[in-house]
This record gives structure tokens, C-alpha cells and sequence, in this order.
């Protein structure tokens, strides 16, 4: 018994000092976010919009969507990307091999027509079988090629890009029409010292959406998906303000991203048998602004919003989680080197020890917490109070940050809410620690198993589509 | 111990539920109040719209009615001018905005300088340029934090556009550094006599201000500002003659050829590009071997540029098919049929 | 080369019977396509020492100069009673007429006729601007007028039919910011024109507009719309708009501040006929406005 006692007590205090870790990080980074946030609070953001919007002042874009399957919701998201307030700017979809009828959708709607134009092949890839450009709006490009995978279609992609930067925008997404403009202000107003910049995504399942406007917000009925919805504000928020300000950052978002073709192109592009690619890319972009010694910033910037589309179901969810664990993994572990190497600056000493710490091996950690608090439970005793402290600070990791992630949300938002709305995501978030959870540490456990294994796979995710589409009853 | 740390843990679990509790309160009664300001702002906008437009427009009288009385009226106000201010350019219309604004308004953005809110008294400074407030002008001195790059950049905004002389002074003095855009944005308020003026103190200007004058130089001026630009295609600063050249090219006059056949030979490829482009504004006959030599060259971007400012001449399709004929060089020839191919296709 | 000296055979020219159906189409298009119709009506006079028989081979002579100098957008015709003809200028407005006819007498002064075939010609002008004119008042007019003309190569213009009836315009502002949408409503109604009637509606997105059915009567549209407006921005619009079988009456003016050269030329290729960069001056605004009227 004296085994496992001292067991008991090993893994016991192990885990309660990730925990502590764990809360520390997250209430430093909460913290700052919410003091950097107030100061712009009431800041009328029209300002800048205005003057930006002049094609003399802005930097040309070139908008990448990576398509595969997505039959559902790619004319929605067209549209939305030609309502964009922005001067100068391309698109260009990349049709990734796709068996529904995606390609034939666009054709039709955009009125494409096959053009021939000698690309440049800054980034080997798969080739290209052909180009269409739209009749109607000559900015906007489709490009069809043979099923290599995401990273590789966006490879296509830069290699077509006519200007300077380029978006990464997923199939689905959909941007409000001053996102683009407001993703690109750090990098116009930096003279190139930000080389690339991530934006604030959002689910955007249960808003009514018309040909790109958004009409209502409504919040999902579906508990998964607010608690989904709850997650990213977790996640966004607070994670990645904190980062961003001190150049930390690893993970923007591949959803809804703004690069420099150069660096990306330097860099060598996406990389593409890595699951994570978007995870991957900015990895080895710090890694190359290391090596050439320069002063270069990545940046995340919460003001812009994508609205995208998250599962909503379980099976779905899960092949999710699990694939963003392994990309995860995968990316850390390729650049392995990097961590706590003072070469690499902040990103090598905190960065990688956090990502690998409390965001990569993290779940081993926590899921152990539960099943220990299982066991301690029915030991009983002394190990009955390690129990308790080990749930509440589960509770507060979980239910308090959560709360605290939604009302900063609501707050720094400034749009209006329904008090409903609040109230549910409030009592949700209270239960939060009882089944989603433990589900998705699960998963990620999954992912970490599969990284382990080396299995892979793109995305199978079914689409519902976030527009309302047919019905032109408003 | 573990006594403690779960006393501990519980009453910082209380506290923080305690604060979330007081935070969504706060939250639910600010939205009431917000939603019920924009309410008011709204029925304010609609009741005095028309007066304005008298007023504004036609040469309606001046009433008190006009003049908001409390923060609601003067947002409204401010959201008024500002769509009046940000479309139309009447002088006439500009000066009787900007003079109610001085009128009835100093005041207001007065105190809101004095803010401790940092946002705003950024956007009291918003709207002191916008609405021309001259007499404010010092209260901004005063009142902005001058190791704030943001709170700078707007006070010499506003000195670019109500005190032109002393932005001028002030950006030679070059204590600042900003963003190219930044620059961009300065300079865009000023008359291009002032930009000649600083075009030929250049030398002393930061690299971003440096290139931003050439920018904004070539945007606003034409024939005038050549002179001047042309001085700097012998600058030592790539960049600069970079810029110079995408200028000269932006104005679109060739006046002496001579000047631009050295940097067909540039060991830098912007330059050769950039050249490539001017071309396309002096005859074929004199620039065709010099486009020739670039449809050779070993930069990708340079070759299509060069292709594609030969076609864009009359004779440019005949020359382009003598060329495959004789050349051997096979990057050249796949550009210059690709660039045929798309002639062929638009005809 | 003398072309009165010689004599030639009869010469066909259209009667009154089948001007009439010709009158009436061209009539019609007054109003539709902003077409100008101008009549001209000739009468000449010999001296009065002229035999019955010689008068028909002067008729024939003047005919065939006539049908000479005529251009092939004209139509020549002969009226009742001899040495009478009409000519039909479409498209041709009153001082176009009056050129025309200064022209032709100054053609006859300056040619050298024989004494046997000399004479003098007179006419009036009438320039129609309304439908409802029917072409027997207008001969019924022109024996009026044409009988009190007393001096050789006298011309005398006719305004009895030169009402213009009003026409109903529409014009359609799409701009996001309702406060300048409405400033500029308000500009448009505050302009006089003569002649027409504007109809003036205020839109907030592209969608609205497109799903109304104002757009679709046959009316002179003009369109004001900034290029980026929610849920259907200006472009979509303006291809929307010019895709139709009767885009012809669509002017559209595209406002921007975005002022991206290549979106500015694509526009004007896909059919824009006037663009304006914000800020903009509202009296040059007017002034283009007025100009585009002046021309329909």
C-alpha cells in the first residue's frame, strides 16, 4: 500500500502543479488582454478604416481559398470576399481535386472562363490543370488542380498570387467587409516589420447571413456548438492577445490569415505532408526570421472576424480535435530543436514549453487528473481532500475562466447581445467540466496517440452550409 | 496544508464568482444603456437631419435648435458632419461645418482632451482635424504624451492640415518615425509647391519619410514635379530610385530617353522592371532593343513586363514574332508567345 | 456641272400618302428614344412669264436637285399642288434645319441657272417635339404659313409644335450612409429641368434595390451608387443592371473613395458612364447631372 500511497501522492502533486501552472499562465495572459483591450475600448475604429481604404496607403492582397468539397457554403463565401471594403485585392480559389460539385458551382455562378497564364513556381507543387477566371469579376480566379491536400493547394495558390500578400481563407468562412482592411492594419502601418497576422475567428452556426451581410445573431440551439463557441472565446481571447504582444505567437489561425508572399515563399511555403499546415508555416517562418537575423513580428489581431462553421456533432467534432492535437504535435515535434533554445529567442524559451507543456502533452495531464480524482474519491481519507482541491481547481480553470472568457467577449464586442444568450452560455459553462471536457481531452489523447502512430487525413468534415440560401425572404 | 490550499482555493473561486456575477450585471445594464443611447441618437439624427440639410445645403438659418445639448446630441452631431465631411468636398459646404464645429464644439472636445480615457481623447483629436479646430490646436500640445508614436502622429496630422508651415518645420527636424504609410498620410495633405519644398531637402528625411514624399509626390503632381524627381534617379539609396522611377512611371512622361537606358543594364531586377514599364510612353522604335534585351533578362517578372510593354505598341506584335524568330533564348520566346497568345485571344 | 440644264426623266419621290405611316413611327420615337424630328417644307416660286408647260419641267429640275443634295438620312416628298415639297430630317433639331435649308438656297444662288429656268424658293421649318401632332395639321399649317411668306428665299421657323411633353425620370441613389444618400436626394430633386420630371428613391444595399421592381419600368433611369454597398455591392448592380434588354436607358454614375485604377477602368468597360471619387463637389455633381439631362 505504501506504493501506492507514494504513487498517490507523486501523481497528485504533479498534477496539481500543471494546474497551477496552468491557471497562473492563463490569468496573467487574461489580465493583460483586458488591460490592452480597454485602452482601445471606446477607440472609433472608422478612423483608421477610412483612411486605409485609399489604395494609395494599402498593400494589394491576394485572397487564397483552398477548396475541397465544399459545395455547401463556397458561393456564400465568394460573396462575401467580393463585398469586401477593401481597394485592391484578388481571389483565388484553389479547387483542391474536389468530387462534388464545387468547381462546377463556381463556374457557374461566377461565370469563369478558362484563361491561359504562365505561372511562376515559387513553391514546388502538384500541378495545375487549369485556370478560370470570372467574367464578371475579372479580380477573381479559380484554379483546378489534382488533390495534393490543403497545404499544397495554398502553395498553388501563392504561386498564382499576383500581389505582394496573401489571405488564407477556408471554403466555408465568411468575413464581415471590414475584415480584411482591419487584418492588414498592422501590417501597413509597420513598414513590413509584420510579416504576417492572424485574425479572430468565430462560430458563426445559428447567425442568419445574407449574400455576406449578417442579419441576426442568433445563438446556436445546438449545446455543442456553444460550447464550442465558448472554447474560442477561451481560446482567442485570451491566449493569443498576450502572445501576439510579445511576438509569441505559434498558431494563427489558417482560416483567417494574412502572410507576406516573400517570407512565406523564403520560408518555403506550406509544408505539405504536415496536418497543421497553418501551425507549421508560422513555426518555420520565426525559425527563418532567426536564422536571417531580423527584427520581424507575427501578429494576432482580435478586432477582424472571420465567421466559420463548426461541427455539430460529435463524430465530427471529434475527427477534428484529434486532428488538431496531432497537427499540433507534429509541427512541435518537427522543430523539436527549437525548444528552450536561446537561439530562438522567446519563441524557443516560452513559446515551445508552453505549447508543448500545457497545450501538447497537457491533455495526459489533465485527463490523469480526473481519473485520479475517480480513484481518491473512493480511497477515501486524505486523498477524499486532495480530490477536492484537485475538482476546484479544475473549476476554476474550467468554469471560472470560461465565464470570465464569455463576459470579456460581450464586453470588448460592443455589439448587442441577448440576455438569454448570456444567461445560457453563463449556466453552460458551469457544466462544462463535467462532460465537454473530459470528451475532448479524450480526443486530443486520440490525436496524441495518432501522432504517435503517424496517421493522417484532411478533412472530412460534413458542411451544412452558414447562409441562408434560397430563401430571399427578408 | 491541503486545508488550507482548498480554503484558498474556494474563496478565490468565490471571489472570482462574485466578480463574474457583478461584471454580468454591469455588462446586461451597460447594453440597456447603450442600446437606449443609440436610440436617442438615432430619433436625434432624424428629427434635426432636415434642419441640417437646410442649414448645410441651402442657406437655411441658423438656430438654436441646432446646437446639441448634451453627449448623445453632439455624437449625433459629430456622426452628421462626418457623412457630410467624408463625401462631399463644397468649400462652402466644408467651411459652414467647420465653423458651427468651432462654434459650438470646442468646448466639448476641449474636455474630452483632458480625458484620462486614453480613447478618448485620441478621438477628440480624431475630430479636431476633421472639423478644422485651429484654436484647439495648443490644448492638443499639451495634452498628448509625446513618447506615444500614435498620439504624435496625430498632432502632426493636424498641423498638416490647419498649420502647414509648422508641419513642415517639424518633419525636418525628423524627431519622429513613423510608418511609410504613416508619412504617406501627412503628406497627402499638403499643396505640391510644399512637397517640392521638402523634395529638395530630402537627404535630411527618414528613410520612410523618403520614400513616402516620392510616393505622394508623384500621385499629386505631374509635369511640374519631373524636375525634381529625375535629380533623384542619381541617388546612391536603391530605394529611392526605385521609388523615383515607379513615380516617374505613375506621371507617364518620357521627356529624355537617355536618362533611363542606364538602368537597363541595373544589376538591380526593380530597376530593370521598372524601366521595362517606362518604356511604354516613348515610341517602339527607339525603346525596342532595349525591351528585347529585357525580354532576356534573367528576372521572370522583368521578361513579362517587357513583353508586355512591347505589345502594347502598334508595330509591338510584328516586332515580338521577329524577335522569336531570331532569338534563342527560350524563357524569352515562351513570354513573348504567351503575351501574343493573349493578344490573339482579346482581339 | 449644271444640273438644272438637263433634261431628265420623272423622277420618283415619295407623296404625302406615304410620308404619313413614316411620320408617325418617327413621331413615336420622339418620346422613346429622344429622338429629334425637324419638317422642312419647300415652296418655289418662277417668274411670273412662264407658261403652264414649262413649270412641270422647272418641277422636275428642282426635284431632281433636290434629290441630290438631300442626304440618304432624309426623306423627300412631294406635296399637293405644284412646285411644293416636304423633307423629313430625323434626328435633325430646328437649327440643324435651318442650316440644312441655308445650305440649299445658298446651293441654288450660287448656281448658274438659265433665264428660261430662274425662280426663287421659300420655306419654313417646323421642328416637332411631342407625339401628338398629326401630319395633315402640320400641312394644313404649312399652307398657312407658307402663303404669307411675301420675300423670295425667305425661311421662317415654326414653333406651334414644339412642346415638349414632360418625361418621368427615374433616379436611384444606392449609398450605405443614409445621411449622404439623403443629401444627395436632395440635390437631385433641388436641380430644374426643363422638361422632365424626376422620380427620386433612396436605397441603403444593393439587394434592396434589385429585389424592388422599381428598376425595371421602362423609364430613363439614372443610377448613383457607390461601388461597395452591403449584400450586393456596385459592381453586382451594375451587371445586373446592364444585362437587361433595355439597359440602354440606364445612366449610372459609380461613386468610390477607394480609388483603385484597375476597378475604375473595369467599370467603366462593364458600363459605367460617369464616375465620381469621394469627396466630391455637389455642384459639379449637379453640373454632370444636368449635362447627362441636356443630352437625352
Amino acid at each position: 500500500m505504501i506504493i501506492l500511497d507514494y504513487l498517490m501522492w507523486f501523481f497528485g502533486g504533479v498534477i496539481i502543479i500543471y494546474m497551477l501552472l496552468v491557471i497562473v499562465t492563463y490569468g496573467l495572459m487574461f489580465v493583460f488582454a483586458l488591460l490592452k483591450l480597454r485602452k482601445e475600448y471606446r477607440l472609433d475604429q472608422t478612423e483608421m478604416d477610412d483612411t486605409y481604404i485609399d489604395a494609395f496607403y494599402s498593400k494589394p492582397v491576394s485572397v487564397i481559398i483552398p477548396a475541397y468539397n465544399e459545395e455547401v457554403g463556397i458561393v456564400d463565401s465568394i460573396h462575401s470576399l467580393l463585398s469586401l471594403h477593401y481597394p485592391e485585392f484578388e481571389i483565388i480559389i484553389v479547387n483542391d481535386g474536389s468530387t462534388d460539385c464545387t468547381q462546377e458551382l463556381v463556374i457557374e455562378h461566377f461565370q469563369m472562363r478558362k484563361i491561359e497564364k504562365i505561372i511562376k513556381m515559387e513553391i514546388p507543387t502538384d500541378p495545375i490543370i487549369q485556370i478560370y477566371q470570372s467574367q464578371i469579376h475579372p479580380n477573381c480566379f479559380l484554379v483546378e488542380k489534382v488533390n495534393g491536400g490543403k497545404a499544397d493547394a495554398l502553395n498553388v495558390g501563392i504561386n498564382v498570387a499576383n500581389y505582394p500578400y496573401f489571405c488564407s481563407v477556408d471554403g466555408d468562412s465568411i468575413l464581415e467587409s471590414t475584415s480584411l482592411l482591419r487584418l492588414m492594419k498592422p501590417i501597413a502601418l509597420s513598414d513590413g516589420e509584420v510579416i504576417a497576422a492572424g485574425g479572430n475567428v468565430q462560430i458563426a452556426n445559428g447567425m442568419n447571413m445574407h449574400l455576406g451581410s449578417i442579419l441576426e445573431t442568433n445563438l446556436s440551439k445546438n449545446y455543442l456548438v456553444t460550447m464550442q463557441i465558448i472554447e474560442y472565446f477561451r481560446a482567442f481571447l485570451i491566449g493569443r492577445i498576450t502572445l501576439s504582444k510579445f511576438n509569441l505567437v505559434l498558431i494563427i489561425s489558417g482560416a483567417f490569415s494574412v502572410f507576406s508572399k516573400k517570407w512565406v515563399v523564403e520560408a518555403g511555403g506550406y509544408t505539405k505532408s504536415m496536418i497543421g499546415e497553418d501551425m507549421e508555416l508560422v513555426v518555420k517562418l520565426h525559425r527563418y526570421i532567426r536564422k536571417k537575423k531580423e527584427n520581424k513580428r507575427i501578429e494576432f489581431v482580435e478586432n477582424p472576424v472571420c465567421w466559420t462553421e463548426a461541427p455539430e456533432t460529435m463524430a465530427v467534432l471529434r475527427r477534428q480535435r484529434r486532428r488538431w492535437h496531432q497537427g499540433l504535435l507534429e509541427s512541435l515535434w518537427n522543430h523539436k530543436t527549437m525548444t528552450f533554445n536561446p537561439k530562438y529567442g522567446g519563441i524557443g524559451l516560452l513559446s515551445f514549453p508552453y505549447f508543448w507543456l500545457i497545450e501538447g502533452l497537457g491533455p495526459i495531464v489533465e485527463l490523469g487528473g480526473y481519473i485520479y480524482i475517480v480513484f481518491a474519491f473512493f480511497l477515501g481519507d486524505i486523498y477524499y481532500e486532495i480530490a477536492i482541491l484537485l475538482l476546484l481547481s479544475f473549476v476554476l480553470y474550467g468554469v471560472v475562466f470560461s465565464i470570465m472568457a464569455v463576459l470579456f467577449e460581450v464586453w470588448s464586442k460592443n455589439k448587442t447581445f441577448k440576455v438569454a444568450d448570456l444567461i445560457r452560455m453563463m449556466l453552460l459553462s458551469f457544466t462544462e467540466i463535467f462532460w465537454y471536457r473530459p470528451i475532448t481531452l479524450i480526443w486530443r489523447c486520440e490525436g496524441l496517440l495518432n501522432f504517435l502512430v503517424r496517421r493522417r487525413e484532411w478533412g472530412k468534415m460534413d458542411r451544412k452550409g452558414i447562409s441562408s440560401k434560397e430563401q430571399e425572404s427578408i | 496544508m491541503i486545508e488550507l490550499s482548498i480554503q484558498l482555493l474556494l474563496s478565490i473561486i468565490a471571489i472570482l464568482f462574485l466578480f463574474c456575477g457583478v461584471a454580468m450585471m454591469y455588462l446586461i445594464y451597460q447594453r440597456r444603456n447603450e442600446e437606449r443611447k443609440k436610440y436617442e441618437m438615432e430619433k436625434y439624427i432624424q428629427k434635426t437631419k432636415i434642419l441640417w440639410q437646410e442649414y448645410i445645403l441651402e442657406d437655411g438659418r441658423f438656430t438654436d435648435t441646432l446646437i446639441p445639448k448634451s453627449k448623445i446630441q453632439i455624437l449625433a452631431v459629430e456622426h452628421i458632419f462626418l457623412s457630410y465631411l467624408r463625401n462631399i468636398s463644397n468649400p462652402i459646404i466644408q467651411q459652414k461645418i467647420y465653423s458651427f464645429a468651432q462654434m459650438n464644439l470646442k468646448e466639448y472636445y476641449k474636455n474630452e482632451l483632458k480625458s484620462r480615457n486614453w480613447s478618448k481623447k485620441m478621438n477628440a483629436m480624431y475630430r479636431i482635424a476633421d472639423f478644422h479646430i485651429k484654436e484647439l490646436i495648443s490644448a492638443c500640445e499639451v495634452s498628448i504624451n509625446y513618447k506615444r508614436s500614435i498620439e504624435l502622429f496625430q498632432l502632426l496630422k493636424i498641423y498638416s492640415i490647419l498649420e502647414k508651415e509648422k508641419f513642415i518645420q517639424e518633419i525636418l527636424l525628423c524627431n519622429y518615425s513613423f510608418s511609410e504609410s504613416g508619412y504617406k498620410k501627412l503628406f497627402s495633405y499638403l499643396e505640391v509647391e510644399m512637397l517640392q519644398r521638402l523634395l529638395e531637402k530630402i537627404e535630411i528625411l527618414q528613410q520612410a519619410a523618403q520614400y513616402a514624399l516620392i510616393d505622394t509626390i508623384a500621385a499629386k503632381g505631374s509635369m511640374d514635379v519631373i524636375d525634381g524627381l529625375e535629380e533623384l534617379l542619381a541617388n546612391e539609396d536603391t530605394e529611392i530610385r526605385i521609388r523615383t522611377l515607379r513615380g516617374l512611371e505613375r506621371i507617364g512622361v518620357i521627356r529624355d530617353l537617355e536618362m533611363y537606358i542606364p538602368f537597363v543594364d541595373s544589376t538591380i531586377w526593380e530597376e530593370r522592371l521598372m524601366v521595362a514599364k517606362l518604356f511604354k510612353y516613348a515610341p517602339l522604335t527607339y525603346t525596342a532593343e532595349h525591351l528585347e534585351k529585357l525580354l532576356q533578362d534573367s528576372n521572370w517578372w522583368v521578361r513579362s513586363k517587357a513583353a508586355s510593354t512591347i505589345i502594347e505598341d502598334p508595330r509591338g506584335y510584328q516586332r515580338l514574332k521577329e524577335f522569336i524568330a531570331t532569338t534563342n533564348d527560350q524563357y524569352a520566346i515562351d513570354m513573348a508567345n504567351e503575351v501574343l497568345e493573349k493578344r490573339m485571344r482579346a482581339v | 456641272m449644271n444640273t438644272l440644264s438637263k433634261t431628265v426623266q420623272k423622277v420618283n419621290i415619295l407623296k404625302v400618302i406615304n410620308i404619313i405611316p413614316l411620320f408617325d413611327v418617327l413621331k413615336a420615337n420622339i418620346i422613346r428614344s429622344h429622338m429629334e424630328l425637324t419638317v422642312i417644307f419647300l415652296k418655289a416660286t418662277v417668274s411670273d412669264s412662264y407658261q403652264n408647260n414649262l413649270i412641270e419641267a422647272v418641277e422636275e429640275q428642282i426635284a431632281h436637285f433636290l434629290v441630290s443634295k438631300v442626304r440618304n438620312t432624309d426623306m423627300l416628298f412631294r406635296l399637293e399642288g405644284s412646285l411644293r415639297w416636304g423633307i423629313l430630317l430625323p434626328q435633325n433639331g430646328e437649327e440643324e434645319g435651318k442650316a440644312f435649308l441655308n445650305r440649299i438656297f445658298q446651293l441654288v444662288k450660287n448656281e448658274n441657272f438659265p433665264s428660261d429656268s430662274a425662280f426663287t424658293l421659300q420655306g419654313i421649318i417646323v421642328e416637332v417635339k411631342n407625339d401628338q401632332v398629326m401630319f395633315d395639321d402640320l400641312i394644313a399649317k404649312q399652307f398657312e404659313v407658307l402663303s404669307q411668306l411675301s420675300e423670295p428665299w425667305e425661311i421662317e421657323v415654326v414653333t406651334s409644335y414644339n412642346s415638349q411633353p414632360i418625361e418621368r425620370v427615374k433616379v436611384s441613389i444606392l449609398e450605405e450612409n443614409v445621411i449622404f444618400g439623403e443629401v444627395l436626394e436632395l440635390t437631385v430633386q433641388k436641380m430644374i429641368v426643363d422638361h422632365f420630371q424626376l422620380e427620386t428613391k433612396v436605397f441603403s444595399d444593393g439587394h434592396e434595390f434589385l429585389q424592388s421592381d422599381w428598376y425595371l419600368s421602362g423609364h430613363t433611369h439614372i443610377v448613383i451608387m457607390n461601388d461597395i454597398l452591403p449584400r450586393e455591392n456596385g459592381l453586382n448592380v451594375l451587371h445586373t443592371l446592364r444585362k437587361m434588354a433595355n439597359q440602354k436607358k440606364f445612366i449610372i454614375y459609380m461613386m468610390t473613395n477607394r480609388k483603385s485604377l484597375r476597378d475604375m477602368i473595369y467599370a467603366y468597360e462593364s458600363g459605367v458612364d460617369q464616375y465620381l471619387i469621394k469627396p466630391f463637389d455637389l455642384n459639379l455633381f449637379q453640373a454632370q447631372l444636368k449635362r447627362t439631362f441636356a443630352r437625352l
